[in-house]
């Protein structure tokens, strides 16, 4: 029992930051239909980014959690203006915009690989190492700082969305361009500002993975994978759903690299996911 | 027939080019591997207009049945391929319930699905069948003394290459192909004026399948080593890669691609991350100024060709 609350509590922490990631691509997609692909090298920027900052020590924990907020959001906007504005200007099919997201992705990994030359960066844990213990549970810290700022951010962005005129505005353009921009909603700062959302939520994961996974150049195509996966099991562009995707997720991977090997879990996880999307493909969750 | 005689001369051209050197064999062998593999998921992804994030997947499943036939049966070489053959299109086909019910993103992440399960299955999931990441070791095939081993694979590979060429014009100028360029530009009106959709994908997915397989198939011969690490997510993107620069949806458009993306990482092995940076600038220029690919840039001056 104790085990299985052990695997069953980090399942939730890896699901709740792979719904995060669900979570900043329905930001984007509900405003401008265009499915990411550089998030995955974003949120390796934010890991990056605290790893540098903070774990060797130059500055205190909360300004290298701007840093590593920071890092993504300029480099998404940098992929909003270089590569998304333009092509959409230019009223490329979808599948050429997924592509060049996918470009800058790349661009990302390879300078990133390039400043780094593959070296290993220290790293420290920043709520301590010594799991909390209540009852018979035992929960690493980390992870519950996971699972609290999924929560936190989670209801932010609902409220935004729900209760702000700027996030209504993101709303309206996503349902209906033409109609947002006949009622004054400008589609570009929408736009601009989906990718902001988008960039600080892929700050605060990389921030949180960071100390977990040691960071590399190639830990954003992971990343962009499960998180995907996430979203798209939930019904893509839904944010309950990007969440909860997540949630089935990490518990899949949690327990089958728990129970059964840990060779097998991409072999399970993804022969589940091809099942799931077999029988239900538009997602759990409608889009 | 200008046309013609211009093809016999590229057609002569690249079967006496290998005899000169045999750099130009082992770097052809490379080049028309990819070629083959772009040329393939065009057919589903350019000319069905959907989405193919696998295609390594069936190169290699192509690769595993020669692999696996010759370690455990000993079976030669041209019997084998033509197992992956049907291996590869009895693949397809059961892939082919889950994977046609999706579409757009979805259909990205269940084809990427695909290549994963595959990959994990030989790399960690059934090591003890597969080898794991070390992969089995094939026999050198005997090319009866005359041909040295790179210009004879390199021969099979352009045979291999021009029937593909030859069953991806034969399709796009079919009603079959009609038919699917119709479903690439609308699915709802292809589908409400009668046609049977599925059936016209699942033709797309079948061809790109056999073809990769194909593909897989012979290149494990050539490198005498069967390992996951030849079709890896590297390859898979490299596939999609080639697709858009060389053109997507067109004929000879994945073939420059190919060549281009198999072969540049060849020439830039002393520097491993440029190839990436010098890729994604390629890419940049492509979709931004020429969506018909490489291929496309030569038709703006050119204005005869449609």
């Amino acid at each position: 029992m104790e085990y299985f609350l052990t695997v069953l509590v980090s399942g939730i922490g890896i699901g709740c930051m792979y719904g995060f990631v669900g979570l900043s691509f329905a930001s984007i997609f509900n405003c401008s239909k265009v499915v990411n692909f550089a998030l995955g090298d974003l949120a390796m920027l934010g890991a990056y980014g605290s790893s540098l900052l903070v774990f060797s020590g130059i500055v205190p924990v909360p300004i290298g959690l701007i840093g590593a907020i920071a890092l993504p959001v300029i480099a998404g906007l940098m992929i909003n203006y270089g590569f998304v504005e333009p092509l959409l200007k230019r009223n490329r099919p979808m599948i050429m915009i997924v592509i060049g997201t996918m470009t800058a992705g790349m661009i990302i990994a390879a300078i990133i690989s390039k400043i780094t030359a593959y070296r290993v960066f220290p790293t420290r844990l920043i709520f301590g190492s010594s799991p909390i213990t209540w009852e018979m549970l035992r929960i690493s810290p980390q992870y519950l700082a996971i699972i609290i700022a999924a929560i936190v951010i989670s209801v932010l962005y609902y409220l935004f969305l729900k209760k702000t005129k700027m996030g209504l505005g993101v709303t309206v353009a996503g349902l209906d361009a033409d109609m947002a921009s006949l009622i004054g909603v400008k589609l570009g700062t929408a736009r601009l500002i989906s990718w902001i959302i988008a960039g600080i939520m892929c700050g605060i994961v990389g921030f949180l993975l960071g100390p977990v996974a040691l960071p590399s150049g190639k830990m954003g195509t992971d990343i962009l994978l499960y998180g995907f996966i996430a979203a798209v099991v939930g019904g893509f562009g839904n944010p309950v759903g990007a969440i909860i995707g997540g949630l089935i997720l990490g518990c899949l991977i949690s327990f089958s690299a728990a129970y059964i090997s840990g060779g097998m879990v991409q072999l399970i996880v993804f022969t589940l996911l091809l099942i799931i999307l077999a029988v239900k493909p538009t997602g759990l969750l409608k889009e | 027939m200008k046309n013609k005689i211009i093809l016999l001369v590229i057609a002569l051209a690249l079967v006496i080019l290998p005899f000169a050197s045999e750099k130009v064999a082992y770097f052809g062998v490379i080049a028309f591997f990819g070629a083959i593999l772009a040329v393939s998921t065009n057919i589903f992804m350019g000319y069905c207009g959907q989405i193919m994030f696998g295609g390594a997947a069936f190169a290699l499943i192509g690769g595993y049945t020669v692999g696996l036939m010759e370690k455990f049966w000993d079976v030669p070489f041209g019997l084998s391929v033509l197992c992956a053959i049907v291996v590869g299109a009895i693949i397809a086909t059961i892939v082919s319930f889950p994977l046609l019910r999706m579409r757009g993103h979805v259909l990205a992440i269940g084809t990427f699905a695909l290549f994963i399960v595959a990959y994990a299955t030989v790399s960690s999931g059934f090591t003890k069948i597969t080898g794991g990441e070390d992969g089995i070791s094939l026999a050198k095939l005997d090319m009866g003394g005359f041909l040295s081993n790179d210009v004879g694979f390199y021969l099979i590979m352009l045979v291999v290459l021009a029937l593909c060429l030859w069953i991806s014009y034969a399709v796009r100028n079919s009603r079959v192909g009609w038919a699917m360029l119709t479903i690439s530009q609308d699915e709802t009106a292809a589908a409400s004026m009668g046609m049977n959709v599925r059936y016209y994908l699942f033709i797309g997915l079948l061809l790109n399948g056999v073809m990769a397989t194909l593909a897989g198939a012979i290149y494990v011969k050539w490198m005498e080593w069967v390992s996951p690490e030849f079709f890896s997510i590297t390859t898979n993107i490299m596939i999609i890669l080639s697709l858009f620069i060389g053109g997507i949806g067109t004929l000879i458009g994945p073939i420059i691609g190919g060549l281009v993306t198999f072969l540049l990482p060849q020439f830039l092995l002393a520097w491993p991350d440029w190839h990436v940076l010098i890729f994604a600038g390629l890419l940049t220029v492509t979709l931004l100024f020429a969506p018909k690919g490489i291929l496309g840039l030569f038709s703006v001056f050119r204005r005869t060709e449609k």
